[in-house]
């Protein structure tokens, strides 16, 4: 565009944005992380007199550590071992029924973490449907299941993960070149050999970088240790930060916060580099089809293989949460007399079935959503645009503060609020703003990702097309720019919400009373006078209401094509 | 007359010179080439007429409506100045099918809906799109995108449509279909078209003015015939088209005119002309201007040796060495003369390069 010489003293409206967006990044994102640090490092006003090492180096910190070690490496490892198996077979065999092995990977994707942790207990429990089947199919009564166990952390978290694993290998898998190939085939390598040296180096750098991203989901994961390793008195790094301040040591929890961002933040720098790395190296700009390795007769025995499999993760949990859902009780036995939709009717439309009506927390939990998706938007469209005009430095710094958030487990979020929001001279903590604020700082990087892909893709002369076609600066702004990340503000908006009707951490830890969210019900009805049939229920409409959303992101991504896979936080 | 007038245009990027001191009339209903390699500032010479670059100096006047004047503080916006412009990667917009993305043009400047629908059947029809108007860019064909393109570009009428190598994504004979495609539809609407390419055989092939640019600068413009046997320097000489380049003279040599290089005689030449070059200057010879005999013409004429001969269908290209110099040699009766073997050259015409 050129700066022409008519519009020279247009008034500095990039400065204006650029200054705006600085200080809501500062506040929103930078100050708590800064209160987080200065509160590691002093003592705090609880002052419990504890120096940071001297913190760290206590046995039960050692022991959380290690438990969190232990289950990161054995969801990476699953979930790398499951995802890209199963990406292989869907992109370079001639497996049948690739539609449905997708779609049900997808619909796992869709399950809540927490929920599945539940449908987990639901199964294989003590009075477990599994327990139960084998009763009364062999009278076998000797089970003992340790359902309540690090183990079980580990199986929930890698079958809620694996699909992000599949997703991002079976792009990997489909932008190579068949070529690539047919030439190692054409120099005399066998079909092993050119696996071996060419398919696995190619996909080596983005199996890294997922799982590295993997690894540092499940570390970052409360929701089901605490649900499945807590009452086994194990606890992992996320737990042992809600016990600490649910024990009133704020100074404790401050600092394994600090310490689960330590090696978070590590792991996810590491990610990044890697990813920038993967880019080049594996996106082709015309991938062609890949090569199809035939299984011959192997084919449908490796599908219901597979479909057992899935039966297992995705469609048995399934069954397990909505048949709880219509009992009764939990407990009864499964017939006919003991079914009801009474769960429903309670949950829904009863004013004060407890301390918390299931109303005034879908209310809170959509209310806080809305306005910090639309937030969250906001800023990063207006991020994204002031970077797409100039390239500078400042942009850079801007675009790393507001993705920063990523690198954060959620409750370490929630921690960093309460120290930063519940002082002088910004008093929130008490008041929705506090959640607001947070999920906002949260949701930023998730709206970034939603539309970064589709600015970088507004060439320069996309631009130039427009003016030279008649269109003023305004009207190129508006018909080219803003309508290519329309889509992915709409989605980027919706995944939001999404997260905010599930999200269990955060809103725990910062609500008051009377703020209660979905997430705290689901979290806390247990515990009240309610089986896990009234768990089931509300589990049964928050899947119901993450498929919907789910299924209209999908639907309009598939119709502009050019929105990158979704591969957000979301617990 | 002229449709557009470019009167002593600059453009500076830092301390590089991209565009220096341009002046250039273009007549009404022509297409003008601009031809030049890679870096030779053509496209920047280009976007300063779109108004995509604004340039430092000199002004640029379309129809006697100035567009640009550094003197007066001239300078139109990009929309304001009524062009077309087809880009080489298309710039097609990713988000709009291909009837908003062609009718672009027509609903910003306003034109009722009646209207656009009406024009859009003529362009579809005349750019063989239909039944492609609900598709989005990324589901056509390279050379269907190609012709989205182009027609976007021209379904305003444009005064002046400008092209940017608009063919150099698209395979050989595709792209042959389509110069003839492009020059048909500029001859019947009567379009002036600037032409900017870097493929010389494009340039000459499909202009009615020739302008040759390197390094800013323009080094010869004119009819691509009259640029191509009478290039004016050394550069245009050895880019458009091939040539042999030596310094040598004409002299008379025992009743025949015989091309020589420092006293040596090389080869006769068939006609004579006007005014014999008789100091060492540097001549061009083109390939199709030489043939190749086994004998020599007169007694102490220079022996050449075929040093490499290649195939090329309709005729044969061999390499002579002779005197320290390679010639370039087109033939037909190749079996004659097997590599190695010993020929004498006669040249029907040679061109002085001023230079």
């Amino acid at each position: 565009m050129g700066s022409f010489k008519r519009h020279v003293k247009r008034p500095d409206l990039n400065q204006l944005i650029y200054g705006g967006l600085i200080a809501v990044v500062a506040v929103t994102v930078v100050y708590p992380f800064v209160m987080l640090l200065i509160r590691s490092f002093t003592g705090g006003v609880s002052g419990d007199g504890l120096s940071l090492i001297h913190m760290i180096t206590r046995r039960q910190i050692l022991k959380s550590l290690l438990h969190t070690f232990l289950v990161s490496l054995s969801v990476t490892s699953a979930t790398l071992a499951i995802g890209g198996s199963l990406a292989w077979l869907v992109v370079r065999t001639d497996i049948p029924g690739k539609v449905l092995i997708e779609r049900l990977v997808l619909i796992t994707f869709m399950i809540p973490a927490y929920i599945l942790g539940v449908s987990w207990l639901e199964l294989f429990g003590r009075n477990g449907y599994v327990s139960r089947f084998l009763m009364s199919t062999i009278g076998y009564g000797g089970y003992d299941l340790q359902y309540y166990s690090l183990t079980a952390v580990a199986v929930v978290l890698s079958v809620h993960l694996y699909p992000l694993v599949f997703l991002a290998l079976k792009s990997a898998f489909q932008q190579h070149d068949r070529s690539l190939e047919n030439a190692a085939v054409v120099s005399g390598a066998s079909a092993l050999q050119s696996f071996r040296y060419i398919t696995l180096p190619l996909v080596m750098p983005s199996v890294a970088s997922i799982g590295l991203f993997v690894f540092s989901r499940s570390m970052a994961n409360f929701s089901v240790p605490a649900l499945l390793a807590l009452p086994a008195r194990k606890e992992v790094l996320t737990t042992h930060i809600f016990s600490a301040l649910s024990a009133l040591r704020l100074q404790e929890a401050t600092i394994l916060s600090l310490l689960l961002v330590i090696l978070s933040g590590s792991v996810y720098l590491f990610y990044r580099t890697l990813q920038s790395r993967t880019n080049c190296v594996t996106s082709s700009r015309e991938a062609k089809e890949p090569k199809i390795y035939n299984m011959k007769n192997k084919r449908w025995p490796v599908f219901f293989l597979v479909l057992l499999f899935q039966s297992f993760t995705t469609i048995l949990p399934l069954i397990a949460i909505i048949l709880s859902s219509l009992l009764k009780r939990w407990g009864l036995p499964l017939s006919w007399e003991y079914f009801t939709l009474n769960n429903y009717k309670v949950l829904l439309f009863n004013q004060d079935f407890s301390t918390i009506s299931f109303r005034s927390a879908f209310m809170n939990s959509a209310g806080y959503g809305i306005i910090a998706a639309t937030g969250a938007v906001l800023i990063a469209s207006l991020t994204l645009y002031s970077t797409y005009q100039k390239r500078h430095m400042r942009s850079r710094v801007l675009v790393a503060l507001t993705t920063w958030p990523m690198a954060f487990p959620n409750i370490v979020l929630a921690i960093a609020a309460i120290l930063a929001w519940n002082r002088w001279p910004i008093r929130l903590y008490g008041t929705p703003w506090v959640i607001i604020i947070t999920y906002f700082v949260l949701f930023i990087p998730i709206c970034m990702k939603q539309m970064s892909g589709l600015i970088e893709r507004i060439d320069p002369t996309m631009m130039h097309a427009a003016r030279i076609y008649g269109a003023s600066p305004i009207r190129a702004f508006f018909s080219v720019i803003l309508a290519t990340i329309l889509p992915g503000a709409k989605n980027g908006w919706l995944l939001c919400f999404l997260i905010a009707l599930r999200e269990i951490p955060i809103a725990l830890m910062l609500y008051s009373s009377g703020q209660e969210t979905l997430g705290v019900l689901l979290f806390g009805m247990q515990s009240q006078s309610y089986g896990l049939e009234m768990t089931s229920t509300l589990a049964v409409v928050i899947i119901v209401c993450t498929m919907g959303g789910h299924s209209i992101i999908q639907k309009s991504k598939r119709s502009i094509r050019y929105v990158p896979i979704d591969t957000s936080s979301s617990e | 007359m002229y449709q557009l007038i470019l009167a002593h245009l600059s453009k500076r990027f830092g301390s590089v010179k991209a565009v220096d001191d341009i002046s250039v009339k273009i007549k009404k209903g022509e297409l003008t080439a601009i031809l030049g390699p890679s870096g030779s500032g053509k496209s920047t010479l280009l976007s300063c007429i779109a108004g995509i670059e604004q340039p430092d100096h000199g002004s640029i006047t379309v129809n006697h409506t100035c567009m640009f004047d550094d003197q007066q503080h001239i300078c139109l916006p990009p929309e304001k100045r009524g062009m077309s412009f087809v880009f080489q990667e298309y710039a097609l917009w990713p988000h709009m099918k291909v009837h908003q993305n062609v009718s672009f043009p027509l609903r910003v400047r306003k034109v009722p809906k009646q209207k656009i629908a009406e024009r859009l059947e003529q362009v579809f029809d005349l750019f063989h799109l239909k039944g492609k108007e609900d598709r989005y860019p990324y589901q056509l064909s390279g050379g269907e995108q190609q012709r989205v393109s182009i027609a976007r570009a021209l379904v305003t009428d444009p005064d002046l449509l400008l092209l940017d190598e608009p063919l150099s994504h698209l395979d050989a004979s595709l792209k042959e279909e389509m110069q003839r495609e492009i020059r048909r539809i500029q001859q019947s609407m009567g379009l002036t078209v600037i032409y900017v390419t870097h493929d010389q055989i494009e340039a000459l092939s499909i202009s009615d003015h020739l302008v040759v640019m390197d390094y800013g600068h323009i080094l010869q413009q004119g009819t691509p015939r009259d640029v191509y046997r009478h290039p004016e320097n050394s550069f245009v000489a050895g880019f458009v088209g091939t040539n042999n380049l030596l310094i040598g003279a004409i002299k008379e040599h025992m009743g025949i005119m015989m091309l020589t290089v420092g006293g040596d005689c090389l080869c006769p030449i068939s006609y004579t002309p006007n005014d014999p070059f008789k100091t060492e200057t540097m001549l061009a010879v083109r390939p199709e201007d030489i043939t190749m005999k086994s004998y020599p013409d007169i007694l102490d004429q220079q022996v050449g040796i075929i040093i490499k001969s290649i195939f090329k269908g309709a005729l044969q290209q061999c390499w002579v060495a002779i005197h320290g110099y390679e010639f370039i040699v087109y033939t037909e009766n190749s079996t004659k003369y097997p590599l190695g073997s010993e020929v004498y050259l006669a040249v029907s015409k040679v061109t002085l390069v001023p230079d």
